[in-house]
Parts: C-alpha cells; structure tokens; sequence
C-alpha cells in the first residue's frame, strides 16, 4: 500500500479525522493571520463559552442521525424548556425542582416527536418540522407582545442551592466508592495499555484530592452552590466559563455510551441498516425514541444551562440553532444518511463553526460573511467525507 | 429426528390464500430445497415457519412439541435463524461488530456494563476461522467485503449462535461462481453439524449440487416432495413451472425413504 492510500484508509476509519484536519486549518490561518487578538485568552474563551450551548445540542441530534432520524425542533424546545424554567423559577418553584421541570419538558416534547415518528412512519425531517413550529408557538403566545422575562425583575439574588452536610457527605464517599470500584476493573482487565492505567491512576488522585478536600475541613457542613454559576459562571477569575465542562463532560459520557455500549451499538446498527438490525432483534423504534428523548433532555439542558447566563428568556429564545447545529454536526464527519459518524467529530465541528465567527471578525470580514464561510465549509466536509469514506 | 414440522398449514391475507394444506417437515442434518416460482408461496411459507406470519389454520411442531410464534424472536429463541440475501449485515459496521449484533459480549467495568470489543474481535474471527473464512480484520467495515463474503459472515454467524434450523433466502443470487463455491460450501458444513437446512433458490443446479430433498410449492399448494436422487433436474423445473407431477414419478418408487 502506497503511505498516501495509507493515510487515507487511516482517515476513513475515523469519522472525526476530516474536522480535526479542516480545524487545525483554519485555526492556523486565523492564528497567523491575526496572532495578537485570535491566540489570546479573551478570544479562545468566547469561541468556547459560546458553543458549549450548541456543543450540547450537537450531541443529540449526532445520536439521532447515527440512528437516521432528524431533528429540526432542538432550538424550538431549548426554548419552551427555558421558559419552562425560568417561569417556575421566578414564580418561587425551589430552583432544582424548576429545572427538573424545565428538563421533563425537554424529555416530553422529544417523546412526542420519537411517538409520532413510530407511529406514523412519516420521515422524522417532516415530523420535526411541523414539531418546531408548533413547539415555538407555545413561548411565542406564553409571551405576549414579544415581552422578556428578566430574573433581574424578580430577585436580586442569584438563587442558592443548599446541600445538607450529610447528603454532601454521602455524595462524595458513593463518588468515591464509584471510581475506586470502576478503577480496579480498568485496572485488572486484560491487555490494558500502560497509556490507560496511567489515566486510571491519574483519575483515582484526582478524586481523593477532592473528597479529602471536601469532607476533612468541613466535615459535615452544609454547602450552598449558586445554581447559576455552577451551570455557567466564571471559572475562577478567568473568562472560561462552566457550561465548557458540560459541554466536555457530556460529550465525553455519549462518547463512552456511543462506542463501549450495547446501545450505542444498537444506534449504529438502526442508522445502518434498519431491516438488518431488526432482524438480529434489535428493537428499532425504541432506539429511535429514546434517541428523540435524548435529544429534548440535552437541548432543554442547555437551554437551562443558557439561561444560567443571560438570566432571561425571549420568545424567540434558540430560534435557528438548529440549522446551524446540524450544519456543526456534518462538518464532523456525521453521515446524513445514518450509520456512521462520530461525537468528538460533532464536538470539533461546533468548535470550528464558532471558531469561523470569531476568527472572520477578528479579520474585520463583515459578520453576515460567517454564515456563506459556514455554507462553504459543509459542502466541502462532505466532498471530502463522500472521499474517504469510499477508502472505508 | 424431525426437527420441524408443519401439518395442513394455511395462510390467507383477507381474500387472498397464499398458502394451502401444507405438510411440510425438515430433518436435522438434511438441506431441503424449497423451490416454487415467484408467487408461489415460499415467502409466505418462510415467513410463518419464522414467526413473521402466524398461521390461519394448522398446526406446527419442533421437535415434536406444538409451537405458536408471537413473534421472529420466539422462532429464534428455539434456533431457527434465517439469513437473508440483502439484509443479513450493517455494512457501515465492522465484522466483528456485525457478528455479535444485538448478542455483543460485554464485561463489567465498575457499575457500568460496556462491550468487550476485544473479546468480540478474536471471538468473531475464530467463528468464521473454524468454518474455513479467514479475515484479515474483524474490525474491518463490511462495507468492503464482497457479496460472497457478507453471506458467509452471515450463515457463520447463524451457526456459532447454535442454531438448529438455518434457512437460506436465495444465498447465492447475487454471487459469483467461485463465491457460489463457497457459500455451497457453508451449507454442506452446517449439514454435517446436524443443522435442518433450508434452502430457497432458483437455481436448480445448485439444489442438485447439495440438497437432500426438495419440497415443491405451485400457487400456494405444495406439489410434493422428492429426494434429489429420485427426480431429474427436467422434472423438478417441469413442476416449478406449475406442469404438475412428471408421469413416471406418480409409479411408486422401491427407494422412496430418504437418501441418507
């Protein structure tokens, strides 16, 4: 085999290998182009704190189009769940059991497109079309005249999550007991590079420097979390804000269940080959419903994790995100057709479309050039993609 | 030892019959060829032995005990598998993981249940070693295998599952002859093992090639059955085509009993 049909087979093989490629493209004209503004702090954080909302929402519909279904309502429900949210909230619902609300709305609105599409048979493209726009009528009429509801309106104080000592305490000896137990399976199984034990170990300090951290000073002490900053505040005093390690830590968890899982298995096969995977017993609606009860969690989480930040809600909160998480999501490597694709692609892939934006006005190219750059992008992941995948 | 059999096995859609009195059994370690032009009955009759269809009237026995299928799984559960010519694979998935799709290997890793994929690598290229295919990956695509080899990974994979009855929707359609060689190959092997195979084909050849009897279905009825050794490649399309019985079939034959 000659080193470039080499290289090629390697590519093919992972879906992501074609964005990783593009992003550190384009990352390195931006950085040569404009080394001052692009490589500095303030510019790599915005670029993360605005895609970690449509990194989430990338994760479901990746799911969803590996299974060969689409889902065109996520911003249309990261809306309702906002709202749903946000109204408990400063209605005096304690802020947990408001979110729970808000994420149950997210649940109910993708089962009912997961419902509909099993039930009728209609291509999931038409049902989620028809879903956001009924969707979307529902903050649109909620919130009359194009009013917006500010928690500043409400409250001054940021709402306080209080955890009793012991339930701190408990969380953090189960925590610990979680990743002991899971270390020592890692640990003992056969043919287990020195690369994955060396993580293991890594992973195992980690924790006990933050239960020691967290139980030896303060034993039994209560502790009080202010929900908003957890989901999206500052970390320490930088720009980087929490919603990037949602975005990584979820990414990360469908990642694991995508790949190492008797579910994500059944995913691939479903978007594969469905008639195939019907036939070795999987049960391919409930795939596909639970991918669509996926989808509604994720985008009414980061639509709870976004309000976390602005601290209102529009009625046109999420409008469009869709498209351009969809669009994320191809220049990933994600097939359109099903079958095949990738989440760390689909991560890469929201990272270079927030990248192209703040790269291009770094460069004073007038914003509305963003979305033809993006167009452009899509269309040539797909050549490429349709290019090497023939190598597959 | 019968392993399957069907006693006046009936089967209408609304007004339509698509099946009609059929009897029907299948030995273990026997390759019976179900031969029938199109539209007379094979699919149907397949797809009630597989628990697609139920029944309209009849009764079916495995091992001599009254089944009723709810389901394709139930007819799995007892061993029946069925590969089919297109739709046996997930071409965007590896070997392997095709293999033991929905039957992944899994290990424990703390509380979580995740696939043992190394376990299905080597797993699934011994299965297909033991009946003489030999991959060069198990973690490759099936997307890049031949016909020929995405059947035998299939029927492989229809007898590492233990099954007892494998029905074979015309395996080698769409196949070269060298691959035809093989997969013929598979069929003679699953016999030795005391597998019940079915075989549905249009290729009459091949039925004289490996069958040991061949049931004849014309317009939803059956024709009859004979062993190979009994009937000329003549007869057998003569009655396919729905001429009825040859003449000098219908004098009793010394050697009716199954060839063995």
């Amino acid at each position: 085999m000659k080193p470039y049909d080499a290289i090629r087979t390697r590519l093919a093989r992972s879906p992501e290998a074609g964005a990783a490629a593009g992003f550190s493209v384009i990352f390195l004209v931006f950085a040569l182009a404009t080394p001052d503004t692009f490589l500095s702090h303030s510019a790599i954080s915005s670029i993360l704190n605005s895609q970690a909302v449509p990194g989430i929402l990338a994760i479901g519909i990746t799911l969803l189009m590996i299974s060969g279904e689409f889902d065109l309502s996520v911003g249309s429900i990261l809306g309702v769940s906002s709202l749903a949210f946000l109204y408990a909230t400063v209605n005096g619902v304690p802020v947990l059991l408001a979110a729970t609300i808000g994420l149950i709305v997210g649940c109910v609105l993708g089962l009912i497109n997961g419902l509909l599409l099993v039930s009728t048979g209609i291509p999931s493209f038409i049902i989620t079309l028809g879903t956001m726009l009924a969707y979307r009528a529902i903050p649109l009429t909620a919130i009359s005249g194009g009013r917006i509801i500010r928690y500043a309106d409400y409250s001054r104080e940021s709402p306080v999550l209080e955890v009793p000592g012991l339930l701190v305490f408990v969380f953090s000896l189960a925590l610990f007991f979680l990743v002991l137990w899971t270390a020592r399976d890692i640990w003992r199984a056969r043919n287990q590079s020195i690369k994955s034990k060396i993580l293991v170990a890594a992973a195992l300090l980690f924790v006990a420097y933050l239960v020691t951290g967290a139980l030896i000073p303060h034993p039994l002490m209560s502790v009080k979390i202010d929900f908003f900053d957890a989901l999206n505040g500052r970390i320490g005093t930088g720009n980087y804000r929490t919603s990037i390690l949602w975005w990584i830590g979820l990414t990360s968890v469908f990642a694991i269940v995508l790949s190492q899982t008797r579910f994500g298995n059944a995913v691939f096969a479903t978007g594969g080959n469905a008639q195939a995977a019907r036939l070795q017993g999987i049960h391919i609606d409930r795939v596909r419903v639970t991918n669509f009860v996926i989808s509604g969690f994720l985008a009414a989480l980061a639509g709870i994790i976004q309000v976390a930040r602005l601290k209102s809600v529009d009625p046109l909160r999420g409008t469009g995100l869709e498209l351009e998480v969809i669009a994320a999501v191809v220049i990933g490597g994600t097939l359109l057709t099903g079958g095949y694709g990738s989440l760390i692609g689909s991560a890469i892939g929201t990272a270079l479309t927030g990248m192209l934006r703040t790269g291009l006005v770094l460069m004073h190219v007038p914003s509305n050039a963003f979305r033809g750059a993006i167009g452009a992008i899509m269309i040539a992941a797909v050549v490429i993609n349709n290019f090497v995948r023939k190598e597959r | 030892m019968v392993l399957l059999e069907l006693k006046n096995i009936g089967r209408r859609f609304g007004h339509i019959v698509a099946l009609k009195g059929i009897d029907f059994t299948l030995e273990d370690g026997e390759i019976l060829a179900l031969l029938g032009d199109n539209g007379a009955g094979k699919s149907t009759l397949i797809k009630v032995i597989t628990g697609v269809y139920p029944p309209s009237e009849g009764d079916m026995y495995f091992e001599d005990e009254v089944i009723r299928f709810n389901s394709p799984q139930d007819a799995r559960d007892l061993g029946i598998e069925t590969v089919y010519q297109d739709l046996a694979l997930v071409p965007s998935m590896s070997i392997a993981r095709n293999f033991y799709l929905g039957r992944e290997l899994v290990k424990q890793v703390g509380p979580f249940t995740l696939c043992d994929q190394a376990a299905m690598d080597t797993g699934a290229a011994s299965a297909l070693g033991e009946i003489g295919i030999h991959i060069r990956n198990a973690g490759e695509s099936v997307a890049r295998l031949s016909g020929g080899e995405r059947q035998s990974i299939a029927i492989a994979r229809a007898l590492h599952f233990g099954s007892r009855v494998l029905i074979l929707d015309e395996p080698t359609s769409a196949l070269s002859v060298g691959e035809t060689r093989k997969v013929l190959g598979y069929i003679t092997a699953a016999k030795e093992k005391g597998i019940g195979v079915i075989f549905i084909t249009h290729n009459i050849t091949h039925v004289f090639e490996v069958a040991d009897r061949t049931t004849i279905l014309s317009h939803g009825e059956k024709v009859g059955d004979f062993p190979i050794c009994d009937v000329t490649q003549d007869d057998v399309a003569a009655m396919v085509m729905g001429q009825g019985i040859p003449e000098h079939l219908l004098i009793p034959c010394p050697n009716q009993s199954k060839r063995q």
